[in-house]
């Protein structure tokens, strides 16, 4: 892990207030593992104050291996994204990471060889899944479903980037402007009735609300669910306590014990 | 020939006038991969209470415009577990240790300082009576910190329970600041730390409810640097021990404004979750300043404010 002033290579809208950045960060790129994060300043002024963490949503590398350059999708969602969204190619981000613990990979399952691995997104949370999915697919025979879900069409994500790695794609849309209507949680339902669970694991990355769902629906199915967590994070790196979430043994930081847990651990009230 | 950062406080030498400000560094190996610890002039710890506190329900931290509002409750996993296990990886960097406690009763203090003083690795205690963010039972209503007599009497019985130097770190939170180092002070303080946290707090308009889950927390960060400065000028000018100033610190130039005004040394809190190398590029900063105004010793500087 280092901070480091990564150059912007580029900055693309990918929706309305969606923005997909490309930095140069290969200390970073050649450690980071699925669902660990980067923690950015966005600019040197004092308001907004504090970094801003952000999952990486692909490593781009020019040897198998080793990476050099991170990829971060985010949503404009407040003043830092905002500034972050004026940022131009060939400026230098002070960045640090990678950060936290990702999501493990070998798949478990309750028992026996894993066949399945069930990724289920919501909103922006789809970010971290699509470096998942690229680990899972060259690491793995088992077959990689990606439940994606957004309240219209236009914020659905990456639905392409899955499908080129050969991922089961389902979508769902709150408004029904595309693929299912509904939550992209009664797509996990419908497909967990269809397979064999004890084989399966979730991956899932969202809203809290939707984790919440997922963990019912998981303790329901009797299947792991791993989930990425949000909270405030502070200084990203274990010192300050800020960014605690309950769990069954107590207050657990979410960018340093998390931002991934078992979703069954996590006590939400 | 460089300059001499080098400064006293009680019987602590310091190399440098700054180090991190307490639970803005935690335990972890994290910053020692991004910074050099052993270059600070000291190392704070995160407040230990005599048994476990699993700190306050989240949210615990919130932005405000230059501020940060923190309510983590002093979340730690108590005195023992930090003598047994967390005390050996803070002594690596070789540089003095100051251990930060706080209680719920004057007792709790004199227990803590008592176990504490047998810690050879500790160098310092500094008295936590300014944390805003927990419940201080029957004993009181406010914060220690906020009152003359338990000011007093906490700092006397933490001077009864060792001979390491002992800090009173004072909150701001109080109508004469002056009235209260003083007490700090005729209770044997060798130092005052000044000053904590700001009481305040956001509220999600939508939801009309407060952002803290705790309602209120601790402001820190630049928004509160002037307020802090101020303190520190007026305690300097009426008491006569050394002081740490803190508040908002964030560059040289802030280190400098509090050093000029009457601060021995300087601490750096939540400048460190901005930049985690921050501490070490103000003692840089120092000393270029030392040099340019062509002063041998950073101790020439102290008080000099023209007022």
């Amino acid at each position: 892990m280092i901070q480091t002033k990564a150059k912007i290579v580029s900055h693309t809208q990918v929706a309305p207030v969606h923005f997909k950045m490309i930095l140069e960060a290969p200390e970073i790129a050649s450690e980071a593992q699925p669902g660990q994060f980067v923690h950015v300043r966005v600019h040197d002024k004092l308001d907004p104050l504090l970094r801003r963490p952000f999952s990486i949503h692909r490593i781009r590398s020019w040897k198998l291996e080793a990476g050099s350059q991170i990829e971060i999708l985010y949503k404009i969602r407040g003043k830092a994204t905002e500034i972050l969204s004026g940022r131009k190619p060939g400026e230098l981000l002070d960045i640090i990471g990678p950060l936290g613990n990702g999501f493990p990979l070998e798949l478990q399952s309750a028992i026996g060889n894993p066949q399945s691995a069930i990724l289920v997104a919501g909103g922006i949370g789809v970010a971290p899944l699509i470096f998942l999915a690229e680990k899972l697919v060259h690491s793995s025979q088992s077959t990689v479903h990606s439940l994606i879900g957004a309240k219209t069409k236009d914020l659905i994500l990456c639905e392409e980037e899955f499908k080129k790695l050969g991922c089961q794609v389902e979508v769902a849309t709150e408004d029904g402007s595309y693929g299912f209507r509904g939550r992209v949680t009664d797509l996990l339902k419908n497909l967990l009735s269809t397979m064999d669970c004890r084989l399966s694991t979730i991956y899932a990355a969202g809203p809290n609300f939707m984790l919440q769902e997922i963990k019912k629906i998981a303790n329901m199915f009797k299947i792991l669910a791993l989930g990425s967590l949000e909270e405030n994070i502070a200084c990203g790196l274990g010192g300050c306590f800020g960014c605690v979430v309950k769990t069954r043994e107590g207050y657990k930081r979410v960018c340093k014990e998390g931002p991934v847990f078992n979703l069954e651990d996590i006590v939400w009230e | 020939m460089g300059v001499d950062l080098s400064v006293e406080i009680g019987k602590l030498k310091l190399s440098t006038p700054l180090w991190v400000a307490s639970g803005t560094f935690g335990y972890e190996d994290t910053y020692e991969k991004l910074t050099d610890p052993s270059r600070l002039g000291a190392l704070v710890t995160k407040t230990v209470t005599l048994k476990p506190r699993p700190g306050n329900s989240p949210p615990r931290v919130v932005e405000t415009p230059a501020g940060l509002l923190n309510s983590i409750g002093l979340q730690n996993e108590g005195v023992d577990d930090f003598i047994k296990n967390k005390i050996r990886q803070l002594a690596k960097f070789e540089v003095p240790i100051i251990v930060s406690i706080a209680g719920e009763r004057i007792e709790d203090y004199a227990e803590l300082a008592q176990k504490l003083d047998q810690v050879e690795e500790v160098e310092a205690l500094e008295i936590n009576i300014s944390c805003p963010n927990v419940d201080y039972g029957e004993e009181g209503e406010c914060l220690f910190a906020q009152d003359l007599y338990m000011t007093y009497g906490v700092v006397k019985a933490v001077r009864e329970s060792t001979r390491k130097t002992i800090i009173a770190k004072l909150s701001p939170n109080v109508t004469n600041i002056v009235a209260i180092a003083q007490a700090a002070y005729d209770g044997g303080a060798d130092a005052l730390a000044l000053v904590n946290t700001f009481l305040g707090m956001a509220v999600d308009i939508d939801k009309k409810r407060p952002k803290l889950g705790n309602i209120r927390g601790g402001l820190s960060g630049p928004a509160i640097k002037p307020i802090a400065l101020y303190m520190v000028y007026e305690v300097a000018k009426s008491i006569k021990l050394p002081i740490i100033g803190m508040g908002g610190i964030i560059s040289a130039t802030d280190a400098l404004e509090f050093i000029i005004s009457g601060a021995t040394a300087v601490a750096v809190g939540t400048g460190n979750f901005i930049n985690p190398r921050v501490a070490l590029e103000i003692i840089e900063g120092i000393e270029g300043y030392l040099k340019e105004n062509r002063l041998n010793s950073v101790k020439e500087l102290v008080g000099t404010l023209k007022a």
